[in-house]
């Protein structure tokens, strides 16, 4: 398995900085647009446009800040986006691409700290594939959401948000057990 | 990574509440990528692995400025590994000179992932403890960290000089042939005396001048014998002895030479002690030839300067350690202190000579560099004073050491121990008190 031209030293992570900033593109392009066909260009979409290009000009500098900064931004606005009505499709796509940024954004990261990786095509692959599917299904379950209009009783959304919140809870006690 | 999987379900967190409060669906829509991409960190998360590490070194005792190449395998025995990160933990001071010493890669059943690299240091004893390895999911949310022992041990000796014979003359040898005068008649080279001729002695060591002067009998010359004799080395580990600078301590000066000291006199046949005296008593026994020197070499390579109230003055050296009348090697900065304990170790027969690195020397050189760079630091005129004044107090101690016989090279660390060693026995040979000389 470990042959030494397999390792790459220094690596240069091409494959997931292309995707990278292609995910990042679209997570400023499409809230922009979404915001700018609402007619809500300034502030709204020039904002976007702005965090966008910073973080694509940081993301080739290995900035570690920026991507949870992006992530939250962008979510952010999207969630505004929502709340102005603006068109839902843009919003969700353009939440999914930031996340998808985000997570690559780490990726490099982690890939240009390592000194040494063993078959560094083979996991850039693998990584993409794996978050593709993962934001693929996210996203498409998110869409469905959206399109079915459920009617409960502020009850039961209440304890479903309870439910939500001790999931989440539970899942970051895991985690840090787990991690530590 | 804790904070990336903090800051997603803040973010959720956040919807949630959000979309409840604001009783807004999209708003909810939005903590669903959020959250498949958690759940998905959570379900691929990283199963215990059962990991086996081995370590192997190119060489387990080298000698200082030789490169060692440590090689590293991690076998995975069950479970896959998405990303798995290994980084060794390597001793302080250590340098790695070729290689890396962390890898990140994907390890699946029974794949073994193999790290190599070549370090170099200083003399010492380095251990090579435990081996962090991290093992995560694609995303990197969920990782697992494991501490694996691979434990191994390095030792760097110090680097031996080679020096020209050193002259000794303790009062007592060995039994057995060596280099060094025994003040006993027998077979030898220097003239020793004549004695009566007894059958069996060799006609070309008839002594015919003795023997026209008696009619009825023959005289023979006789030869000192040289014999072999016991060398104990003591080096100076105290605190206060030494001085540290930004290049080579005082201290690695001196090891270097006790190094080359009994290298020098194990070559010639002498049986050699080391005691190292500072933070305690190191004692390597006696011993003769490429062992003993092993072993008084392994001792240098793990020496190290300390302080102890017990051993601060030189008047706990155990001299039962040294037999009689041998030869003591002392190796040491010397201070005014130190001078009745060498005063009485002379007057018990002990032969004794000091390679006394210049402390002093040394730390007005250092001085002197460091006002070059250093503009709050003492002018170089009071430097050259200082120094001036400490040299006269060195050498007045050097003095009423020499006065009793006891044999100083007073060693300026810049230049060649051989050469100080060779001008001092040039001075001794020539200069020596016959009487002193004689003890």
């Amino acid at each position: 398995m470990n042959t030494p031209s397999d390792s790459l030293k220094t690596p240069s992570p091409r494959l997931t900085l292309y995707a990278g900033f292609v995910s990042l593109g679209l997570a400023t392009g499409l809230p922009a647009l979404g915001f700018g066909i609402a007619g809500l260009l300034w502030p709204w979409a020039i904002s976007c446009v702005v965090v966008g290009m910073l973080w694509g000009f940081v993301l080739y500098r290995n900035v570690e800040w920026m991507a949870n900064f992006g992530l939250c931004y962008f979510f952010g606005m999207t969630t505004f986006g929502f709340w102005r009505g603006v068109g839902s499709g843009w919003m969700l796509a353009g939440a999914v691409a930031a996340l998808t940024a985000w997570d690559l954004d780490h990726f490099i990261q982690r890939l240009r700290d390592a000194p040494n990786i063993e078959h560094a095509q083979v996991l850039e692959q693998q990584h993409l594939r794996r978050i593709c599917i993962v934001n693929g299904i996210g996203g498409v379950l998110a869409g469905v959401a959206l399109i079915i209009r459920l009617h409960l009783h502020f009850g039961v959304m209440f304890l479903l948000g309870l439910i939500a919140i001790a999931a989440l809870t539970r899942a970051l006690t895991f985690l840090r057990r787990a991690i530590h | 990574m804790v904070k990336r999987a903090l800051l997603l379900i803040f973010l959720i967190y956040i919807l949630v509440l959000l979309g409840l409060a604001s009783i807004n669906g999209g708003v909810l829509a939005l903590a669903i990528p959020l959250i498949i991409y958690l759940g998905a960190a959570l379900y691929f998360g990283p199963e215990t692995l059962q990991l086996t590490v081995s370590r192997t070194l190119s060489e387990t005792c080298v000698t200082q400025g030789t490169f060692v190449e440590v090689t590293l395998s991690v076998t995975n025995e069950s479970g896959h590994a998405e990303e798995f990160s290994i980084q060794d933990i390597l001793p302080p001071l250590l340098v790695v000179e070729a290689g890396e010493i962390q890898t990140l890669a994907a390890l699946g059943p029974g794949e073994t992932l193999t790290l190599t690299y070549t370090v170099k240091g200083p003399r010492g004893s380095f251990s090579f403890q435990a081996v962090e390895v991290i093992v995560s999911e694609r995303l990197g949310i969920y990782r697992r960290r494991q501490q694996l022992l691979a434990p191994a041990h390095l030792l760097i000796l110090p680097v031996v000089e080679r020096l020209k014979p050193v002259t000794i003359r303790p009062l007592r040898t060995r039994a057995y042939a060596g280099p060094i005068p025994s003040r006993q008649g027998g077979s030898g080279i220097d003239f020793f005396g004549v004695r009566e001729y007894q059958p069996g002695d060799p006609m070309r060591w008839l002594n015919w001048r003795a023997s026209a002067r008696h009619t009825r009998a023959l005289f023979t010359n006789e030869f000192e014998q040289e014999r072999i004799a016991d060398v104990g080395i003591i080096l100076d580990a105290r605190q206060h002895s030494n001085i540290y600078s930004p290049n080579v301590s005082l201290f690695e000066h001196a090891v270097r030479a006790t190094a080359a000291l009994s290298e020098t006199f194990l070559n010639e046949g002498n049986r050699v002690a080391l005691l190292i005296y500072g933070r305690g008593l190191e004692r390597t026994y006696p011993g003769y030839g490429k062992v003993q020197r092993e072993r008084i070499l392994r001792a240098l390579a793990a020496a190290r300067t300390g302080d102890s109230l017990v051993f601060e003055r030189l008047d706990y050296l155990p001299t039962r350690f040294f037999p009689p009348k041998s030869q003591i090697v002392i190796v040491s900065s010397l201070c005014e202190e130190d001078l009745p304990v060498l005063l009485e170790l002379r007057s018990r027969g002990y032969q004794i000579l000091i390679i006394s690195p210049n402390a002093v020397s040394y730390e007005t050189q250092m001085l002197m560099t460091r006002t070059s760079t250093d503009p709050d630091a003492t002018t170089p005129g009071n430097i050259a004073m200082a120094g001036r004044v400490a040299n006269l107090e060195r050498a007045l101690l050097l003095h009423r050491m020499r006065r009793v016989g006891i044999q100083v090279v007073d060693w300026d660390v810049e230049k060649s121990l051989d050469s100080a060693i060779q001008a001092s026995i040039r001075i001794w040979s020539r200069g020596a008190h016959p009487m002193i000389m004689a003890l």
